[in-house]
């Protein structure tokens, strides 16, 4: 590998991206000493909630909308997408209360904070246009039900929750992309600044001694991880 | 499949001046609500192991 | 706290330069996926999953054949929640919500045009072969003045709030002027308690079809919806957007937004949908931007839970390093 960056759009992208992003910062083996709670799991949890999500509902996908109604096997898979998507909220409701407290917005991760709520945001329209594609009474209520919130702010005209077709391409489709592509942004941005330090517990302690230099790069970006010796 | 309980019958629900909610969306609520505190005061393995 | 000292308290916190512990994040990741999975197999095996079958107008019209007549009769006069409602469906004003001069319903317009009169009743009508008498009706119907239209569906409407149900799942009411009414009604009645009118309200410009507006709306129409969802604790004043079918746990996630529909203004004013959107708006918004908000963004620092959170690394830095 050259030391000197390539003058090509793929060198310099590569340089930047291995700069923001190196191996032992994107899959670290090791992590601040802080980090000692069990609050510290929810977001993996959430993750891992989110793949049985979509592991569950590829199979449901592979046989179509219309096979969990008729056969055990399917509605076994049916189950597993529900609750998964149950877990997924419950966990991700947590580790945003468990982040809030911790005001992990805190030196420089505003982005973290903001790319996690948007995910939320946009999860939520994902499950609904999932319970109105259930192609059952629950779905004929929510669709007849939630087309008037909609219509109200005219969203109806584009997105038509009576419409199981596209509803449907909606829920397996498009959405997830945008919930995995949010997801994806933020935990780059986690693995990039690293999870937030605690607050100094002393209100008068300075932030560093009078005319000293601050303690990071002038172009702002955080410094790479400092690996146990 | 038949599940072990079936939940296929009309909700209990849980009435307190004008919330009205189902006891199952209240045991989630609860659970929630002891998880993350469990979660903050269980005490974490691995201290005092952390290299200088 | 000036600008420039929240700056400098905020850099602060770029980065750690203290202690490390070793950790696996794959092996991590791997055993949240077990324990997860584990759960969802849990709760499978324990509690499976609702599946109510889905109302058909079939099912509506074998049911509760007096209210499915009389929800047609409502979709010919134009008095029906569908027909009265306005964009995306028509230029009705019943269902149409502003918020001060916002009015994004009108703006967007009409883009699932949808006329009930037409939809739900004469063309499935007309489509009925070999049925001189009721082709004769619908002429009678379409050619006679509409203040003559109004008066008959007028005088069926006030009868079949008395009509009875007969023993071969029909209607009958006590006899008054309601011009070709009864015949359309009964061959509209026999054509969906066959199923016909189900296939009928999908069909469209092609042969697949997956939009199931007009059914849905016609169905909603009616109460067979109403009425299944008021058993299943689903309407709007039981906090129903929150709930599933059953005993089963709903979209708790949606609290705030249910809770706005049970309090005035928004529980009675006429554009609550459009008020209560409005308000999770902003507060989705306030929400993203919680770490630029004065007040918010402090709470947690003024409330000590991180105290709990970073015990031991207190402690640790209370007794000083090894």
């Amino acid at each position: 590998m050259s030391a000197v960056e390539p003058p090509t759009w793929t060198g310099r992208l590569r340089t930047r991206l291995v700069a923001a992003l190196p191996p032992e910062k994107l899959l670290p083996d090791s992590q601040p000493s802080y980090m000692a709670s069990w609050i510290y799991v929810f977001g993996v949890l959430t993750l891992a909630s989110l793949m049985v999500i979509i592991g569950s509902g590829t199979i449901l996908a592979l046989k179509g909308p219309g096979w969990w109604h008729f056969t055990g096997v399917g509605h076994f898979f049916n189950s597993i997408h529900l609750w998964s998507v149950e877990l997924f909220f419950f966990f991700m409701v947590i580790h945003l209360w468990g982040k809030y407290w911790m005001a992990a917005w805190r030196g420089g991760r505003a982005r973290v904070w903001m790319t996690g709520a948007i995910t939320f945001l946009v999860a939520v329209p994902c499950a609904l246009t999932g319970y109105v594609s259930q192609q059952n009474f629950d779905a004929q209520w929510i669709s007849t039900q939630a087309k008037d919130a909609m219509n109200s702010v005219g969203i109806g005209s584009f997105f038509n929750l009576l419409n199981f077709g596209q509803m449907y391409s909606y829920h397996v489709f498009l959405l997830p992309l945008a919930v995995v592509a949010l997801l994806v942004a933020h935990i780059l941005l986690v693995r990039r600044h690293g999870i937030v330090p605690p607050f100094r517990l002393e209100e008068t302690d300075t932030v560093e001694p009078p005319g000293a230099e601050p303690r990071v790069a002038r172009t702002g970006k955080s410094l790479p991880i400092e690996t146990a010796p | 499949m038949a599940a072990i309980f079936d939940l296929n019958h009309p909700a209990h629900t849980i009435h307190w001046h004008f919330i009205d909610l189902s006891l199952a969306n209240v045991i989630v609520i609860i659970v929630m609500l002891v998880v993350f505190a469990v979660a903050i005061l269980a005490p974490f393995p691995g201290r005092g192991r952390a290299s200088p | 706290m000036s600008r420039e000292s929240r700056r400098r308290e905020d850099e602060s916190y770029r980065s750690w330069k203290g202690a490390y512990r070793r950790y696996d994040i794959v092996k991590e990741a791997t055993v949240a996926l077990g324990v997860v999975t584990g759960l969802a197999l849990l709760f499978t095996i324990l509690f499976s999953s609702p599946d109510l079958a889905p109302s058909t107008v079939k099912s509506w019209s074998r049911g509760d054949p007096v209210d499915f007549v009389t929800t047609a009769t409502t979709e010919l006069d134009g008095s029906s929640e569908s027909a009265s409602y306005g964009p995306p469906y028509n230029t009705g004003t019943g269902s149409v919500q502003h918020l001060w001069f916002i009015h994004l319903q009108q703006w967007l317009g009409i883009s699932h045009p949808v006329n009930s009169a037409q939809d739900f009743v004469l063309t499935p009508l007309r489509s009925l072969t070999q049925q001189p008498a009721v082709q004769q009706a619908v002429s009678s119907y379409t050619s006679a003045p509409t203040k003559t239209q109004m008066g008959w569906t007028s005088s069926y409407e006030k009868a079949l709030a008395d009509a009875r149900t007969t023993s071969s799942d029909g209607i009958s009411v006590k006899p008054g002027d309601y011009g070709p009414l009864p015949t359309m009604m009964t061959a509209l009645l026999t054509f969906a308690q066959s199923g016909g009118l189900d296939g009928a309200l999908l069909t469209s410009r092609q042969f697949y079809e997956t939009d199931y507006t007009k059914s849905l709306l016609f169905l909603a129409d009616g109460a067979v919806l109403t009425n299944r969802a008021q058993t299943q604790h689903l309407l709007g004043n039981q906090w129903g957007i929150m709930n599933e079918t059953g005993s089963y746990p709903g979209q708790v996630w949606l609290w705030l937004y249910t809770f706005w529909y049970q309090i005035k203004p928004f529980s009675t004013s006429p554009n609550g949908d459009i008020d209560v959107m409005a308000v999770m708006l902003v507060l989705s918004l306030a929400f993203v931007m919680i770490p630029f908000l004065p007040g918010v963004r402090d709470l947690p620092r003024r409330i000590p839970i991180y105290k709990l959170i970073w015990r031991e690394h207190y402690r640790a830095q209370r007794s000083g390093p090894a």
